[in-house]
């Protein structure tokens, strides 16, 4: 199952909590696609969810703003 | 008592001859709400309930009488509170939050503060006044450059990808304020060293850590200076640690001890000297910057 979520016009630091809370929903070792802004939220998000331990797979530069690809990680299982 | 012997106490003759200001040292900038509150009741008590932030973070009370200065000092020490210093002397330490608050901070500017403070606060004879600054990464927000002595927190980044961390991403090339990133053709950045700033944005935004910090430390200014001719430090070192740093916060004032003349800044010591040979003065070797 693909999990997506739009980030765009959601501010710092809200836009990381509503990744954090997403990601919660999602099993270990699925991946999430994340729409972010330019500017604060793509040189802030990105690194607080690697931070947190998740696997940064893709980022990639869209017509507005940036798509990223996350791996949940955790320490259950490994993952 | 005299006007000297005042100011070495940190109490600063007025215009108004009846009255003084009384210079309390804040180091870093960092005052407990006790000790505001302390600071906000004896400038009600001793003087016109009003107070002064100083350029060195200080907090000064002006319209001291005094035959108020002992009770006024006594009350202070009871939260932890002492004069600035004024005249020929060590300068209060200024130094911006650091690493232990700021985002960008890439040193513990606090703790180096205190060390520093420790070891060359109150050290008697110099020519002059000295005074030290430390900003945590190449922001220089408390402006180490115009310190006789600045530190400066930096990182050397290094691209180093032991198994394909690096996902291409390209946002190390877009976040470096400097440009000193592009990508090569296989979209591995490569960074240019005689661009970079040392500030490590790269390496708190790469999602992999495929970029990390290679070094980390203290960058050196000396020299530095305010007033009528400004003029900004000379990079002296780079990468140092905390103990590094204080050897040469010593090993620096003891040099301009010995080689400075009365009222000459570091500066001036500095241009009659030399970099280089004030560099051996200090006991720098060139391989060690």
């Amino acid at each position: 199952m693909k999990h997506l979520l739009d980030l765009r016009g959601v501010i710092c630091p809200m836009n990381f909590v509503k990744a954090k809370l997403k990601l919660e929903e999602i099993q270990y070792g699925e991946e999430l696609e994340i729409w972010l802004d330019d500017g604060e939220a793509i040189k802030n998000v990105p690194r607080s969810l690697r931070d947190e331990g998740h696997e940064i797979l893709k980022v990639e530069r869209g017509v507005s703003g940036f798509k990223l690809i996350i791996k949940k990680r955790g320490e259950i299982n490994g993952y | 008592m005299e006007e000297k012997t005042l100011k070495e106490g940190g109490f600063i003759k007025q215009r108004q001859a009846e009255f003084f200001v009384a210079r309390i040292k804040v180091l870093a900038g960092d005052a407990t709400s006790e000790q505001l509150r302390k600071l906000a009741e004896m400038a009600e008590k001793y003087g016109e309930g009003w107070v002064h932030l100083s350029v060195r973070q200080g907090v000064e009370i002006p319209f001291v009488k005094i035959e108020n200065f002992d009770t006024l000092v006594k009350e202070l020490e009871k939260v932890g509170l002492s004069m600035g210093p004024c005249g020929p002397r060590v300068r209060v330490v200024v130094a911006c939050p650091g690493s232990s608050i700021c985002p960008y901070g890439l040193g513990n500017t606090k703790e180096l503060a205190r060390k520093i403070d420790a070891r060359i606060t109150g050290i008697k004879g110099l020519p002059h006044k000295f005074k030290v600054g430390i900003a945590g990464c190449p922001n220089a927000c408390t402006k180490p450059q115009e310190n006789d002595l600045g530190f400066m927190g930096v990182v050397r980044p290094i691209f180093d990808e032991v198994e394909g961390e690096c996902i291409s991403c390209g946002l190390c090339a877009e976040t470096c304020p400097t440009g000193a990133i592009t990508l090569s053709e296989n979209g591995r950045p490569v960074i240019d060293y005689s661009k970079c700033s040392s500030d490590g944005r790269c390496v708190s935004i790469c999602p992999t850590r495929a970029i990390r910090e290679e070094r980390k430390g203290w960058r050196v200014f000396v020299g530095g200076k305010f007033g009528r001719y400004p003029q900004l430090g000379l990079f002296f070192a780079d990468y140092l640690t905390d103990e590094e740093a204080l050897i040469i916060a010593e090993k620096v004032i003891e040099a301009y001890k010995r080689l400075g003349k009365k009222k000459e800044r570091l500066r001036e010591v500095i241009e009659s000297t030399g970099l280089e040979s004030f560099k051996r003065e200090v006991g720098l070797s060139e391989a060690s910057s």
